[in-house]
């Protein structure tokens, strides 16, 4: 047996000569505002869950029951339905319920008739027959399954379209037992599959059975301190008791945090909340702990502490293959190593160089370093082959040296700068230049010429001059 | 006793005491002084590829028969313009593509991906660690003085945790231009510290300096020196030249020969 849960939307205050529904307007109503309570969670499922773990909602305002085997607790169909009336009642909720032996004969009786309705099995069919064909105009989407695993998905239903029911009432057609009452095969001939299932619906069978939604579980932990803490020392001991359970949870659900939020709660009353993304599912509460710990050492706190929350965002839990050869960084370790040297060197020094679409001298990015521990090695066509020369790599200086330099013929053959450590000298070979230009169209555009040049103190550099400008400067080391 | 017998004796004994001897040793940790492979034996193919990695120059792979040991503090040393930088791009660039992660410290922050880019380094494979861009040339003054012992500290902190985190093939920290100066102030034992750290790892780490300052006795330490007569060279090929580069201390290597290395032009 199933019962249906149909919360009505509320009547639209369009009266104008009622003051009261004028200050309503823009307003949500209080109906609305029921449907979610503080902690997220629909006081319609919520009633649902106190009376079976399986349930399955169809949008906001309709919830699903399987009531098998509650007659031993509350008596016949009837008496299931009135107490579930009462326990609607005692939250605020003026609910249609309607108790079937089919989810699809529930939810349109429920939707159709207000109170309660129980239909005796077997009668589904007989007790549809006078509702009107758009009965059938909402069911389509309320049957298809609110899941977010994709293989779970029921094959789509479609509902009743307005046309369609046009076209049906000028067959004649009126009530669902019309329609219930037509030959299969001649409606098949003529509607294909979707009027076939409509049929089934009309006469209150099921084209699938319930799919119990699961239960979400909030991943949230939180602990009153007796006495302040001012620190983060004796703040470790109080996040590793509040890690550690909620890790175990986690483990339980085969889930894995990916954003971590901590919430902490001041003598002063001010929330100091901060939140960690992580870059791979994890649920290791040394881990986890490290990591809130190395954030708020970069953001402390203001004040002494009075409580603290902390609280996962989760996905599902993480499987990963290994190469047997491979040397795998897990991402756990990973994580931390990454936070631990963002707080020694700071976070936006840490990572992997990338290349930009440029030409400007010395452009770069930094990027996430996140090294797919799963991915193999490059293909040997783009690996660098063994070889027997190396490549010059510069040394480039942020911050380009002033230099003097003389030219002859156009080239440079002395180069000299004030600054100490480079004593500079006749340039023994240079090649250039390479001119290179852009960003005209931003506010700095570069247009310069680069020159690599040997000094006789056995060292090259690389200089440029900006053209149009006299100023030469150092760019970088050669090595 | 017969003759047998002494001769038994004499061929037992000393095998025993070997033994012995490296028991002592692995218990204190000490065993690689002694009983790493290479000194008895040519290490296979697969042992190399294990236990070094290779530079990608392979006429100095060949000197150091495979390629700077893992599990070892080794140092590349030289002038400026040596190619120090050169040939740890290229020994990052060959673990890159092999699907191991590298790491860059580069505490003055003077690394140029775009002219590491030619050698076809694997960059979503290579963590680089920033220091602040402060001017060698500028430690005359106090401030920029302090700055730059804080940024190498701040480095060795950073290779300290790295290395312990594991994971790693090449773990790289460029002190070619921290003057002797600063590296001075160091105490010894940091480099003490991170040799126990990797050892027995599977990590190779790597210093770049101007002369060797950790002398770990299971690295190698490789002296790079341009080549003399290379202007000529150069004058053949414009922006090309040849490196030298000597095995200056490690065990099984010889280290009085020195091999030739062409150092190609950076690219623009």
């Amino acid at each position: 047996m199933f019962a249906c849960l149909y919360l009505p939307p509320p009547v639209k205050a369009s009266i104008v000569h009622r003051p009261s529904s004028i200050i309503s307007r823009g307003r949500s109503t209080i109906d609305d505002r029921r449907l979610t309570i503080d902690d997220g969670r629909s006081p319609l499922i919520t009633l649902a869950r106190d009376f079976s773990p399986r349930i399955e909602t169809h949008g906001e305002r309709v919830v699903t029951l399987d009531i098998s085997g509650l007659g031993s607790l509350l008596g016949d169909a009837r008496a299931i339905g009135e107490q579930l009336r009462r326990n609607a009642a005692d939250s605020g909720l003026r609910v249609n319920i309607a108790i079937a032996s089919t989810i699809t004969a529930a939810i349109l009786l429920a939707q159709s008739r207000a109170g309660l309705t129980v239909v005796p099995p077997g009668a589904e069919a007989s007790t549809l027959a006078p509702l009107p064909l758009s009965a059938l105009s909402q069911l389509g989407s309320r049957l298809q399954v609110s899941s977010s695993r994709p293989e779970a998905r029921s094959p789509s239903f479609d509902s009743l379209r307005t046309p369609e029911v046009d076209q049906l009432t000028r067959w004649g057609l009126r009530t669902l037992g019309d329609l219930a009452a037509l030959p299969s095969a001649d409606l098949s001939e003529r509607l294909g599959q979707d009027g076939l299932l409509w049929q089934r619906w009309a006469r209150g069978e099921d084209a699938r059975p319930l799919v119990p939604a699961a239960i979400e579980d909030r991943f949230e932990e939180s602990l009153e301190l007796e006495w302040p803490i001012d620190g983060l020392e004796p703040l470790s001991f109080v996040l590793a008791r509040l890690f550690e359970p909620l890790c175990e949870r986690l483990e339980q659900r085969d889930r894995g945090a990916i954003a971590l939020h901590v919430t902490l709660t001041l003598v002063t009353r001010e929330r100091h909340e901060r939140s960690v993304q992580l870059p791979a599912p994890m649920r290791d509460a040394r881990v986890l702990r490290t990591l809130a710990l190395l954030d708020l050492e970069s953001h402390p706190p203001p004040a002494a502490i009075d409580r603290v929350a902390v609280g996962v965002d989760v996905t599902e839990g993480r499987v990963l293959q290994f190469g047997l050869f491979a040397r795998a960084l897990p991402a756990e370790k990973l994580a931390t190593l990454l936070a631990r040297l963002g707080a020694l060197m700071g976070s936006d020094r840490v990572g992997a160089p990338g290349l930009v679409d440029s030409y400007r001298p010395g452009a770069f990015v930094m990027t996430e370093f996140a090294p797919d521990a799963t991915a193999s090695a490059r293909p040997k066509a783009q690996s660098p082959e063994p070889g027997a020369h190396a490549m010059q790599v510069i040394r480039r200086f942020r911050a380009p040296i002033p230099a003097r330099v003389t030219l002859e013929q156009g080239r440079p053959v002395r180069v000299t700068t004030d600054r100490r450590g480079f004593s500079g000298g006749k340039v023994e070979r240079c090649d250039g230049p390479w001119r290179s230009s852009g960003d005209w169209w931003h506010q700095k555009p570069w247009n310069c010429d680069e020159w690599d040049v040997a000094l006789s103190d056995g060292v090259s550099y690389r200089i440029s001059q900006a053209r149009g400008d006299s100023a030469w400067f150092i760019d970088g080391m050669l090595d | 006793m017969s003759p047998a017998a002494a001769a038994r004796t004499t061929t037992v004994a000393p095998s025993l005491r070997r033994e012995e001897l490296e028991s002592l040793l692995r218990l204190r940790k000490l065993d690689h002084t002694v009983t790493a492979p290479g000194l008895e034996t040519e290490p296979s193919s697969h042992d190399v590829v294990r236990m070094m990695v290779p530079t990608g120059l392979s006429d100095l792979d060949a000197r150091l028969r495979g390629g700077i040991p893992r599990g070892q503090l080794s140092e590349v040393v030289g002038p400026r313009s040596s190619g120090r930088l050169a040939m740890m791009v290229s020994t990052l660039a060959g673990a890159t593509a092999r699907g191991e992660a590298v790491a860059l410290i580069d505490p003055l922050d003077m690394f140029d991906p775009v002219s590491a880019s030619a050698s076809r380094i694997d960059f979503s494979r290579m963590l680089w660690v920033r220091g602040e861009a402060t001017s060698s040339s500028r430690i005359s003054l106090s401030c920029e003085y302090g700055t730059l012992q804080k940024s190498l500290d701040r480095a060795v902190k950073a290779v300290n945790l790295i290395l312990q985190a594991g994971g790693f093939g090449v773990v790289v920290l460029d002190l070619a231009d921290i003057g002797p100066q600063v590296l001075g102030r160091l105490p010894f034992t940091t480099w003490l510290r991170l040799h126990r750290v990797i050892e027995g790892s599977e990590t190779a780490c790597v210093l770049i300096g101007s002369e060797p300052i950790a002398r770990s006795a299971g690295g190698v330490c490789i002296q790079l020196a341009p080549e003399p007569g290379a202007r000529e060279h150069r004058a053949q090929e414009p922006g090309a030249h040849q490196i030298r580069a000597r095995v200056v201390r490690a065990r099984a290597v010889e280290s009085d020969r020195h091999v030739c290395v062409p150092l190609s032009a950076a690219a623009c």
